[in-house]
């Protein structure tokens, strides 16, 4: 698993890549926090995200009750395959704002 | 007849769960403790039994689930009841630890 982060419009974005499980979602989770305490709303990229496990969705899942309680947006762009599966298996997927790609965001 | 590739995702990630679940409470994430996965079928089932040494737990541990999905925890036992037509720990006096055991019907042509 790696991580990198960007800026679009006036959003961080938070890039996954390769597989988040109870092996590693801890370090996504205080990349995640940190992004949300500058105060600008977070794009989880899923684009290249091969798996993700309930340790993983947990992470997003505190990530978003952050950004609720500071009035920010958690959204999740581009996911796809077996996480897209993980979000439906939990039904997070009609919790979390989701967009077909990072671009789509709205301003 | 095989399962799909979207059946498949999601058995691993059944078991997947089961056995952080098993790392992180049963063995409270000791790196040395052991998990035996056996892997059977019967008529109608793939069977899927994880085996541990930690300490015996009721299946009230696999029962409850959160109300919302925002609430903390009960995410993984959520995903396993939900991939699986059956969870439930199988208890004998001759076998120290949990056998979880999932049961999925096998794809309909082995029935």
């Amino acid at each position: 698993m790696s991580f990198k982060c960007s800026e679009h419009l006036n959003y961080n974005v938070l890039h996954l890549t390769g597989e988040v499980d109870l092996s590693n979602s801890s370090e996504v989770r205080k990349r995640l926090l940190e992004l949300l305490e500058e105060s600008k709303g977070v794009i989880v990229d899923f684009s290249e995200l091969d798996y993700i496990d309930s340790s993983g969705m947990a992470t997003l899942v505190e990530g978003l009750n952050l950004a609720k309680k500071n009035s920010l947006a958690l959204v999740i762009a581009a996911a796809n395959g077996a996480p897209l599966q993980v979000l439906e298996l939990t039904r997070l997927n009609q919790v979390f704002t989701m967009i077909d790609s990072v671009e789509d965001i709205e301003e | 007849m095989a399962y799909s590739e979207k059946e498949t995702n999601a058995i691993v990630l059944a078991i997947d769960e089961a056995s952080s679940n098993i790392m992180r409470y049963g063995y409270k994430n000791c790196i040395d403790g052991e998990i035996m996965i056996e892997i059977s079928t019967d008529h109608q089932h793939a069977i899927f039994r994880l085996h541990d040494h930690a300490q015996q737990v009721t299946d009230d541990c696999i029962k409850a689930t959160p109300s919302s999905p925002l609430e903390p925890g009960g995410l993984g036992i959520l995903i396993m009841q939900e991939v699986m037509d059956s969870v439930r720990f199988v208890h004998t006096d001759n076998c120290p630890g949990n056998i979880l055991e999932m049961r999925i019907n096998l794809p309909k042509e082995n029935h």
